[in-house]
């Protein structure tokens, strides 16, 4: 795309990383002054994003002709440090903008990329990924959404599942089918789906913990441009691996620079010391291997990020630290539970606390199925990274 | 290595010319027949790596050494892992030398630092005894201070490459302390008794002092546990360097033969059993080079330095021992012979979990670290947690 001069330029005050942060904390300390993290909604947090995003704080190492900074990685960097402890005030971006937004980066058309990117980090558009389907799981080529040709548009129907968050989404990436004669990986294509279209039911799906994060979205006639294509007619498998990657990466614990170590150790210890057994030496054991896990998850989402910046990251790797990530949260659950004792067993009804930490417990199968199972992971490291013979 | 490690230039270079050494004089047939000697290494090796400066490494220059990091240290002992080295470089260059660095006063600094760095002087740390605890609190030798000599009496144990040894530095116990002494090997008062090893390649001793004299390298009247405990960090860091770079050639040995052979009329690697074993070998792989490598960043931080070591050794320790096994494994019936190198690493796996603390007893050390050293980090957590 053209570029005049003045758009062109950052129109925010040069700074260094350092006092980038400074500005970041200062930010973040008085725009959150008057919120509590219990009473915020889902509107305040997009409001807070976009408030962020108009001041210069967020998205900077995008390129400016996209709606960043063109600033290099180091400010992410300072970012995800500064922003630890304020998750509660800001809306979770790493599908529109971990996920969603690289891939268009990668794949999308100029049009496309100007029409949606800077929305997209300003959280003015949200968007999900409709890809698994009833059966088509771990097996995404078996994908069977069907997207037939129909003048300028295609008509979509079938069925997607485990659409996370659809009923905020503004927007999907949708895996379809767009030519059922061409073998199983070759008929696919990559769609921009605008969700309030008619012709797209959303219907929320209850998870094991009781809450319904995920949704299954039926689509029954809806029509899309052609001109929503997201790479070539037939050539989605292409952008569903640039996809894949990008999520691999952002699911993985330590990527984005928190310290998971130190808040899942605290929490336990404070469990611990609540429930009178700090003392005891297998607790004590525990405690310790949670923390060993996930500060070695947070070392390893360092290396993967400064891989990252400096362009020596082998992409599959993301894949060993999904896995690593799907294993801490097992920990973390079984850790939770053994100090509990019964008192995770049963509990008043008036005891809130009790209730949300075992719905958190409840959530450890999440990181070893979203976003590909570990044994899919397993697959991938050792056929893409080990260069292991494929068996198919 | 699939996700990278930051390194300097030199460090990529000091890492590819010691692999090149170890690959050419630490072959297979040589590690056995270096096993079957009578000193256990070969001398000739020691001296090309005293030419490469590989004893100087942290020894500042002032001592006559390199002035390098624990990074650098760590590269180099991830190496030795690689190919089980030999002989006494680990005992004298990342146990001995750092104690002499940490505990010493400046004066015996210059009498034995510069031979160290030279590789002209092999020294052997006896710190366990009869417990067999790597713990400093649990060290009960005592000895008796009259002006710079020391009188010892009684038995250190677990003292690795005593025999090959010129001079053993023994932590004793004073009425100020803990202390750190020289003694000649050769001291007629001192007893050397080889034991048998489940480690083929890292050999052991127990030692006798029978009121032999040694000279008291730590300052008179100083209590110097925590120098000690630094210089054991250094130590831990080193090891679990080892175990990393022992673990990263034991999974491109199981890629290899995998890739090889065949049954059921297709490599085992097409097998989905198997290339999972892979994947989590590789993901072990990665966290410990995560873990050792930070381990030797933080080492200068008084604040994470115990902390960081203690978590590369409790958790290369054990990632060790699983790879070596599944390596067996999938190897099959010839995993299991007396010829084939994965029992060699099997046993050094098994052997340096417990050498330098269990797993067990680090992921303790690192609970009350944290605890006493962060009483903060519980209460804030308390406040939201329950």
């Amino acid at each position: 795309m053209t570029l005049t001069e003045d758009v062109a330029q950052d129109r925010h005050p040069v700074e260094t990383p350092e006092e980038f942060g400074a500005r970041l904390r200062r930010w973040l300390r008085s725009a959150t002054e008057n919120l509590a993290p219990s009473a915020t909604t889902f509107a305040d947090r997009a409001a807070t994003h976009a408030a962020m995003y108009d001041a210069g704080l967020f998205g900077m190492t995008w390129p400016i002709e996209l709606g960043g900074r063109s600033l290099p990685t180091t400010y992410q960097t300072v970012f995800n440090r500064e922003v630890a402890g304020f998750e509660w005030a800001i809306p979770d971006s790493s599908v529109t903008v971990g996920i969603c937004a690289p891939t268009m980066a990668d794949h999308g058309t100029p049009e496309q990329q100007a029409r949606h990117i800077s929305r997209m980090l300003r959280g003015d558009e949200v968007w999900t990924q409709l890809l698994s389907e009833p059966g088509a799981g771990s097996d995404l080529a078996a994908v069977s959404v069907r997207a037939i040709r129909d003048g300028d548009d295609f008509v979509l129907d079938g069925q997607k599942i485990w659409t996370s968050d659809a009923v905020e989404a503004d927007y999907a990436l949708a895996l379809v089918r767009t030519d059922p004669g061409r073998p199983r990986h070759g008929g696919l294509s990559m769609l921009i789906v605008p969700l309030s279209e008619p012709g797209v039911d959303i219907r929320p799906l209850r998870d094991m913990t009781g809450d319904a994060p995920f949704n299954e979205v039926f689509l029954n006639e809806a029509r899309v441009p052609v001109a929503n294509l997201v790479g070539r007619e037939n050539e989605g498998w292409t952008v569903l691996t640039t996809m894949l990657r990008h999520e691999r990466i952002a699911l993985s614990a330590g990527t984005a620079g928190a310290r998971m170590d130190v808040d899942a150790f605290g929490a336990l210890v404070a469990l611990a010391r609540a429930r009178g057994v700090l003392d005891r030496t297998d607790v004590r054991d525990t405690l310790a291997e949670v923390f060993v896990q996930q500060r070695i998850l947070d070392i390893t989402g360092r290396r993967m990020r400064e891989g990252l910046e400096s362009g020596e990251l082998q992409g599959p790797a993301g894949s060993l630290g999904k896995m690593g990530t799907a294993m801490a949260a097992r920990a973390v659950a079984e850790a939770t539970l053994k100090i509990e004792g019964m008192e995770g067993v049963a509990w008043r009804p008036d005891d809130g606390q009790v209730a949300r930490r075992m719905r958190e417990v409840l959530q450890f199968p999440k990181p070893g199925i979203a976003g590909g199972t570990t044994e899919i992971q397993k697959n991938v490291v050792a056929e893409r990274l080990l260069g292991m013979p494929r068996d198919r | 290595m699939y996700i990278p490690v930051t390194l300097t230039e030199e460090q990529k270079a000091l890492r590819s010319a010691v692999r090149s050494l170890f690959d050419a004089h630490m072959d297979e047939d040589r590690r056995r027949a270096a096993i079957d000697s009578e000193r256990g290494y070969s001398e000739d090796l020691w001296q090309l790596m005293a030419e490469m400066g590989l004893h100087a490494l942290v020894v500042p220059e002032e001592y006559g050494g390199a002035g390098g990091d624990m990074n650098d240290l760590r590269v180099v002992f991830h190496e030795a892992g690689r190919v089980l080295l030999t002989g006494p470089f680990f005992a004298s260059a990342a146990m001995a030398t750092p104690l002499v660095i940490e505990a010493a006063t400046d004066e015996a600094r210059r009498h034995l630092l510069p031979a160290l760095a030279a590789g002209e002087l092999v020294a052997a740390p006896a710190i366990c005894e009869e417990s067999g605890s790597w713990n400093l609190d649990d060290v009960r030798l005592p000895a008796t201070v009259r002006g710079g000599e020391v009188v010892l009496e009684g038995t250190k144990h677990y003292v690795l490459d005593a025999l090959v040894a010129d001079v053993l530095l023994v932590v004793v116990r004073t009425g100020d302390g803990l202390a750190l002494v020289s003694v000649a090997a050769d001291d007629p008062r001192v007893e050397i008794e080889r034991l048998e090893t489940l480690d083929l390649t890292r050999r052991v001793a127990a030692v006798r002092f029978h009121g032999c004299t040694g000279r008291l390298l730590s300052a008179p009247g100083q209590d110097v546990i925590e120098q000690l405990r630094k210089a054991l960090d250094a130590a831990v860091v080193a090891l679990a360097a080892e175990q990393s770079g022992a673990m990263e050639a034991l999974l491109e040995s199981a890629l290899s033969y995998t890739g090889l052979r065949h049954q059921f009329g297709r490599p085992i690697a097409t097998f989905q059993v198997i290339k999972h074993k892979l994947a989590d070998m590789t993901l072990d792989v990665e966290r410990s080079l995560s873990a050792s490598s930070e381990a030797a960043r933080a080492f200068v931080d008084p604040a994470q330095r115990a902390v960081a070591a203690s978590t590369a050794k409790a958790f290369a320790s054990d990632a060790f021992v699983k790879a070596a096994t599944e390596h067996i494994q999938v190897h099959g019936g010839i995993g299991f012979t007396w010829e084939h190198h994965a029992h060699l690493y099997y046993r050094r796996a098994a052997s340096s979990r417990e050498i330098l603390g269990s797993p067990q007893e680090h992921r303790g050390r690192i609970v009350s670290l944290l605890l006493d050293d962060m009483p903060e980090l519980a209460e804030t957590a308390g406040v939201a947690g329950v």
